[in-house]
């Protein structure tokens, strides 16, 4: 029996061992946080905040795309020759935008990941009892939730909004999870969409403060609207907005027009996306326009003609911001490697008032005239006696030049003189195309 | 607790079977031991009590044993000897007498009593049930690889080995049965001595050869056998970690006796398989010129009506006309080089009585073929094995290695990469002072510059060990315990200076990688009646395994002779960690009757910490069964039928490697302008499980005219299930797609294997033959058509196999105008119009039809030869790369093909490369034109080596001599266009096979060495 004893010698053993042995089973995640903890106290709030701001910062996002592709479909830039131009920045050049064309694919779905989690902050915001929630940083969080959601659909409501069939983007103001007839969202008009984009901004400018370390405040929120109503043709309300930024007198034109494009945002910039030296928002921007870092896009003829024979050298705009580098013209606006990328700046503010006021005002141009000179005087030019339109252009171009302007705002005049194609302004080869994996999950979206 | 009730029943119905009792005074036995042909004694045949190898004895010069002190009683006695099959004989022993046995025992030359290792024992062939392939440590040793699986390349059937490209430090990728996951791994598991070891790349940086498996820390000649666990009968007793099949590496140990050195050293010379063809200074300018001229005379180019002068001043990166003209540069030449390599192996073996040890030290020196790129490893290996008593003895192994692997960049990521491509032929290396020519303005297409910048080194250190204690309660029940760890730890320090950029930037990554596991079994195993040999295995194993990983990066240097991170202006740090374990309950009973009928059962219980909570224990059951009809006597009749087999299994393993907490909802952490942030992760799935495999194997095994000629069969179906999808959600909801057990693939194959024993008398002369074939087939996966890893066009899409292309077809050149034409889907017809989407068609497959190796030996007196072919066929390799140098980039800065030569001229002109047209949207179409077919056969290894007579190893004092000369792939027949038809880009996966994207190339390499042993 001997046998027996040693037997169970060894099953005694190995049963004190066992439960030991189980905790092999509970291994910590140790990178991230857990859903549940996400969303208990202030902190929870305001990084989810963070979170969405270093979205934004990406390079398919205000990081890059948001200006280069629509730069890549327009006038004013070529192919350098130096970076090398991928398959997808090829389809933009070619106006040939297919459904698997990965930058809109990744513009798409970071914009709405950034939507979703302003909706998440905001759905949770009533859940959260920690007594540091005050009302103050409470109207501030879902000020700057309001102000994100409403910026970010309004970016990609211009790139995927259909002026043919009125459609614009998918709309979502809650989380909407991801089973569920919710989460199957059709596009809502683009009448829609600027209801829902200037109810949350005039929403947000109530809710904000006037300044809120470097992120999105009172003035940012007015002055996106000011270019939201600018977009939509509305007017008088650009107007009147533009005026509480521009009298706010918390911005100036600077005379040296580098500032704008360092690290620290220049004194005109209303909302900039900002760098550090180990977390740089330019990085993609550098990679399309800066020529040491391989430019791939470098000024077309077109915007060099204008540049060249409209001001010369007087304007800062040419002679501080571009250079004649190699055998090429480089743009410098995007040279600072760990610069703060600018979202919206003053001198669009002017300059959207000057067209707002030239449209309201057909017969008394001095409003607008002072406007435009504003601008003007301040980049070098002198002042001009008369407006025409054409003026009005051009100093918006080379103002807001790979800015992520001009694309739209050719489409927003609806002229046709995209380069070499001619396409009209409302051509669905102008459009980018929803991802076709979204087609495929969500049968209630239209394709462009 | 009533999870251990069975495994508690099960192991006291065990001790039951085991009691037996003993008395004070003995007997002897003894005996002689002849060969059954021959009559000649047989010296060194071990004979022992079944059970009891402590009462045992070897046969001395005449063959006879003597076993004394032998408890009266009733024994099987056994005989064995390497060779021969082993014999079993009843004996009854009385106090104080002695019985006299003789055995005359049989030349085995199927080795049908060889012992292949099995999950947790071991098991003589005759008796195995289920698909294993076993391979031996002559078949593996000097081959110059840096991984050991590398060398199973042809060597068994069922298992396809690609070596992913010929760089030293390179990968393998390794297929058993075929690809049986689209998101988790499909590569085998590995286990050597029991422990369980992580395999996979700790590299940064995709383009470098950054699949340097930590496999390469192991050194193949420290290797005793590999066994393969091919079928879930086999595999299933590693449960939820054993669908893509299991490979047992068991290292060696001392073997009783006088000391033994063995000393085996070589040294070889390298060499790429083949050059590509790329264009000449002259050929470059003019092709280049010629599309320039082409595009100039078109309205619709944006080219139109520029003049030559225009192409000279649109040269790039600053390249004048006269740099132009007087420049030629083979940029392939400059990134290539011969290989040197050289090993040095020592081992120590022996023992005496109760102890035996195995030490050796080795040294493996590796200059591949691309410049810079160098391989060393010194590697170390002690094993000591004691026995206490009969019935107690303990163990060790320890393997340390270190491993230095000098990496450059290849691929798209520069090099030789950058080499075949952007280095333009016009381009000089250095400019008229003596600089570095384009060193920062190329885009780093000077790759002599972009080498001489960087210095990228990564040192790895592993240390893979075991103790085991082994206690023997009764002569048939063992108790086992063994704890064993794999660490890895590596230290990768990245070097790019001033040449290239502005600020110099250093890194330094560490990886640690830590593993434990233990095993305890309780392992019965007896004969009733010379009829019924029963065995049975309880046991519990758990494993854990721990990454961290921390690194600085630096940049800015305050000096330029301060090049770690820490000398930078600028720092920036990360760090990672994860964690994973496994606790695993088996049994496995095993019953043979008569030596002919065999059946076993066998169970895991598995719980792993990659589960969700609500499906964390899975159960993974396997039953195989086998008949040995030649012991029948109606088949004794059937003269030239000396051995026949037929088998058949079914069994479920699960596939764990999904990641860790991937069921977890989980925010990321982030910052933004030096503020905390927080962002949506992973959504949770509590349900997330392991991907499950019920295959189904049928089996013969055969052997005629006494086992000449011997060989198997099998045919087996393999059905993937709750295989891990990443179920695509609409991403309006914030995420993109959620992780879910729901797709399902099969694959199906048969694998044949023969070997002949052709000559056998003084020359002799064998053949071995493998082939397999296997056939994949993706059956759902929820109507997705999930595209590949990387770019290459592969997809994974129901009805096709896993990794099939979508392109579109090409039907060559307009010869009215050069144009490329394509298949329109719609109507058949040849048109010239672009239309991915409405004809792309599925096509191709990047896994070979069929695949194997064809090994033939000779040995006359003392030289032996012996060749392998091994081959793929029809499989296909995508050339990703071919839309731009076969004239999709002509004016786009990338050099071309020679194949281009042929291009389009005038109008008449039968070819399939079109008209030169300057920067082509051309170069962004995926066409059949680049896939090729890449079937081929090689001939992967001949060896030539000579052994000194007897006679003279004595005179010298040394007990063997072997000199040997040896070529690795010195021929490859192939259709394949580009520079090898092995190949494996980059960024492979289990949907991206067979694509290449300027891929480093195979090599094939010559060496001379020796084996000496004294």
């Amino acid at each position: 029996m001997k046998t027996i004893y040693k037997l169970f010698t060894i099953l005694f053993i190995g049963s004190i061992l066992l439960p030991a042995c189980e905790k092999a089973l509970d291994m910590e995640q140790k990178m991230e946080l857990s859903e549940e903890l996400a969303f208990t106290s202030v902190i929870g709030l305001q990084t989810a905040v963070i979170g969405m701001y270093d979205r934004m910062q990406g390079g398919d996002l205000y990081g890059g795309n948001f200006q280069a592709a629509g730069d890549m479909l327009g006038d004013f830039v070529k192919k350098s020759g130096e970076g090398n131009i991928v398959y997808e920045e090829t389809q933009m050049f070619d106006k040939n935008l297919t459904p698997d064309n990965r930058i809109s694919a990744s513009m798409w779905s970071n914009a709405y990941w950034i939507v979703n989690q302003a909706n998440v902050i905001l759905a949770n915001i009533p859940a959260v009892t920690d007594p540091e929630l005050t009302p103050a940083i409470k109207n501030r969080i879902e000020g700057e939730c309001l102000f994100v959601r409403a910026a970010i659909t309004f970016e990609i409501l211009r790139y995927w909004g259909n002026p043919k069939t009125g459609l614009g983007v998918p709309l979502l103001t809650k989380p909407t999870g991801i089973i569920g007839d919710d989460a199957k969202p059709s596009r809502a008009t683009i009448e829609a969409c600027y209801t829902q984009i200037i109810a949350d901004l005039n929403k947000a400018m109530d809710q904000l403060p006037e300044t809120n370390s470097q992120r999105a405040t009172k003035w940012a929120a007015a002055a996106y609207l000011s270019r939201v109503y600018f977009y939509k043709g509305d007017y008088p309300n650009c107007e009147i907005i533009s005026t509480s930024v521009i009298e706010s007198n918390k911005f100036d034109l600077v005379d040296s027009l580098p500032l704008n494009y360092l690290p620290e945002p220049g004194k005109e910039t209303i909302f900039a996306i900002m760098s550090t030296k180990t977390d740089g928002s330019s990085g993609t921007l550098n990679g399309y326009y800066r020529k040491a870092s391989g430019a791939k896009l470098s000024p077309s003829n077109d915007i060099l003609k204008i540049f060249l024979f409209s001001g010369g050298d007087a304007d800062k705009r040419k002679s501080q911001l571009l250079a004649f580098i190699g055998s090429k013209w480089f743009s410098t606006k995007y040279d600072d490697r760990y610069m703060s990328v600018p979202v919206i700046r003053l001198a669009e503010i002017y300059l959207n008032r000057a067209e707002a006021r030239f449209n309201l005002y057909p017969t008394n141009p001095t409003l607008a005239l002072a406007d435009m000179n504003m601008v003007r005087t301040k980049r070098g030019l002198p002042a001009e006696m008369s407006l025409t339109f054409k003026k009005l252009e051009y100093e918006r171009t080379k103002e807001l030049y790979i800015e992520g302007d001009q694309f739209h705002n050719y489409r927003r005049l609806q002229k046709s003189s995209m380069s070499n194609y001619n396409l009209p302004y409302d051509d669905s080869r102008l459009m980018f195309k929803i991802p076709q994996r979204e087609i495929d999950v969500n049968p209630n979206l239209v394709q462009n | 607790m009533h999870k251990f009730k069975l495994i508690r029943t099960f192991v006291l119905v065990l001790s039951l079977l085991a009691i037996y009792s003993a008395t004070a005074q003995t007997g002897t036995i003894k005996g002689k031991v002849i060969d059954k042909r021959s009559g000649e004694s047989l010296p060194g045949a071990n004979v022992f009590i079944e059970g009891h190898t402590f009462f045992g004895a070897s046969a001395d010069i005449n063959g006879i044993f003597t076993i004394q002190n032998v408890v009266p009683g009733r024994y099987a006695l056994i005989c064995s000897f390497t060779g021969y099959k082993r014999l079993l004989k009843d004996v009854q022993l009385v106090a104080g007498q002695t019985v006299t046995v003789d055995f005359e025992i049989e030349e085995d030359k199927m080795m049908l009593d060889e012992v292949v290792v099995v999950g947790y024992g071991t098991k003589r062939k005759r008796d195995i049930t289920s698909s294993i392939a076993k391979v031996k440590s002559q078949d593996i040793e000097n081959i110059p690889v840096t991984n050991f699986n590398a060398a199973l390349q042809g060597k068994a059937p069922g298992i396809q080995v690609t070596q992913d490209n010929g760089m030293a430090g390179g990968g393998v990728t390794i297929r058993i049965r075929g690809t049986s996951s689209i998101y988790a791994s499909s590569e085998p598991l590995y286990i050597v001595d029991g422990v369980p070891i992580f395999t996979g790349s700790f590299g940064t940086g995709t383009g470098f050869p950054d699949k340097a498996n930590v496999l390469s820390q192991l050194n193949s000649n420290d290797i005793e056998s590999i066994e393969v666990l091919k079928d879930a009968a086999a595999a299933a007793i590693y449960g939820a970690r054993a669908a893509n099949g299991v490979i047992l590496i068991t290292t060696k140990k001392g073997k009783e006796g006088k000391t033994v050195f063995n000393f085996d050293y070589y040294a070889g010379i390298s060499d790429v398989t083949k050059k590509l063809d790329v264009l000449n200074a002259e050929q470059y300018l003019s092709l280049t010129q010629e599309a320039w001229t082409n595009s100039a005379a078109d309205p619709n180019s944006p080219q139109f009506g520029k003049t030559m002068d225009d192409y000279w001043a649109n040269l790039p990166f600053g390249i004048t006309k006269k740099i132009a003209q007087n420049t030629s540069v083979d940029w392939i030449d400059q990134s290539l080089r011969k290989g040197f390599t050289q090993s040095a192996n020592l081992s120590a073996s022996g023992g005496s009585g109760k102890t035996t040890y195995y030490v050796s030290g080795a040294y493996l020196d590796e200059k591949g073929v691309l410049e810079g790129n160098n391989f060393k490893r010194f590697s170390t290996k002690m094993s000591l094995n004691q026995k206490v008593n009969e019935k107690f003895q303990f163990g060790t192994s320890i393997n340390i290695s270190k491993t230095i692997n000098n990496r450059v960049p290849t691929g798209w990521a520069g090099g030789l990469g950058t080499a075949q491509s952007r280095s333009l032929p016009i381009m000089p290396i250095y400019d008229s002072v003596g600089n570095y020519f384009g060193a920062r303005t190329s885009g780093k297409a000077n790759i002599v510059a972009e080498r001489e910048n960087l210095d990228y080194v990564a040192h790895g250190v592993s240390l893979l060990g075991h103790i085991y204690g082994e206690y023997k309660i009764t002569p048939y029940l063992k108790f086992r315990s063994e704890i064993g760890t794999d660490a890895y730890y590596q230290r990768e320090r990245k070097y790019e200076g001033t040449i290239l950029y502005e600020d110099a930037i250093s890194s330094d990554r560490r990886v640690q990688v830590e593993s434990w596991n233990s095993n305890t079994t309780l392992n019965f195993e007896r004969t009733f009646n010379a009829k019924h040999d029963v065995s049975a295995l309880a046991g519990i194993s758990v494993y854990e395994n721990r990454q961290y990983e921390v690194e600085l990066v630096g940049t800015k240097y305050a000096n330029p002779s301060l090049t770690n991170p820490n000398g930078g202006t600028i720092q920036t740090g990360s760090d990672y960690e994860s964690a994973y374990g496994f606790v695993s309950y088996f049994a496995r009973a095993g019953y043979t009757y008569n030596n002919r009928l065999l059946a076993t059962v066998n169970i895991r219980r598995d719980g792993s910490s990659r589960f969700g909570p609500d499906n964390r224990w899975g159960y993974f059951p396997a039953v195989s069964m086998g008949y040995i009809l030649s012991e029948e006597r109606f088949m004794k009749d059937i003269e030239w039928l000396s051995f026949l087999k037929i088998r058949g299994s079914y069994g479920i393993t699960g596939n764990a490697e999904i990641g860790n907490f991937r069921y977890l909802g989980l925010y990321y952490t982030t910052k933004y302008n030096n503020e905390p942030g927080i962002g949506v992760s992973n959504l949770s799935n509590p349900e997330l499980g392991w991907e499950k495999s019920g295959q189904l194997d049928i089996g013969l095994d055969f052997g005629i005219l006494d086992g000449r000629i011997s060989g198997g069969f099998d045919y087996y179906i393999k059905k993937t299930s709750d295989m891990l999808l990443q179920v695509n959600v609409p991403q309006t909801s914030g995420s993109s797609s959620i992780t879910r057990n729901v797709g399902k693939m099969d694959n199906t194959g048969v694998e044949f294997f023969l070997t002949s024993n052709n000559l056998i008398g003084r020359l002799k002369w064998s053949t071995d033959i493998n082939l397999s074939r296997n056939k994949n087939e993706i059956t759902d996966i929820e109507g997705q058509i999930i595209s590949g890893e990387n770019y290459g066009n592969n997809f994974a899409q129901e009805g096709h196999p896993i990794g099939a292309w979508r392109l579109v077809e090409y039907a060559g050149v307009n010869p009215e105008n050069g144009k490329p034409l394509f298949i329109n889907q719609l109507t058949g017809e040849k048109t010239e119009e672009w239309n991915y989407d409405r004809d792309a068609v599925v096509v191709g497959n990047p896994y070979p039809e069929i695949f194997g190796g064809v090994n033939n030996n000779f040995s006359y007196q003392g030289f032996d030869f012996s060749f392998l072919f091994t081959f793929a066929l029809g499989q296909d390799v995508y050339r990703d790369d071919g839309k731009f140098f076969e004239g999709g980039k002509i004016g786009s800065n990338w050099n071309q093909m020679t194949t281009i030569l042929d291009r389009w001229q005038t109008a008449g002109d039968v070819t399939d490369i079109p008209k030169l047209v300057w920067e082509d949207t051309y170069s962004t179409y995926n066409t059949t034109q680049y896939l090729d077919d890449a079937s081929y056969v090689r001939l992967k290894n001949i060896v030539l080596g000579y052994t000194l007579p007897q006679k003279v190893a004595d005179r010298l004092k040394i007990q063997k001599l072997r000199i040997y000369v040896m070529g690795t792939n010195m021929l490859t027949f192939t259709d394949y266009k580009g520079w090898d038809p092995e190949v494996n880009r980059d960024a492979s996966g289990n949907i991206t096979q067979g694509v290449t994207y300027l891929s480093p190339p195979q090599i094939k390499t010559f060496q001379i060495g020796l084996n000496l042993q004294f």
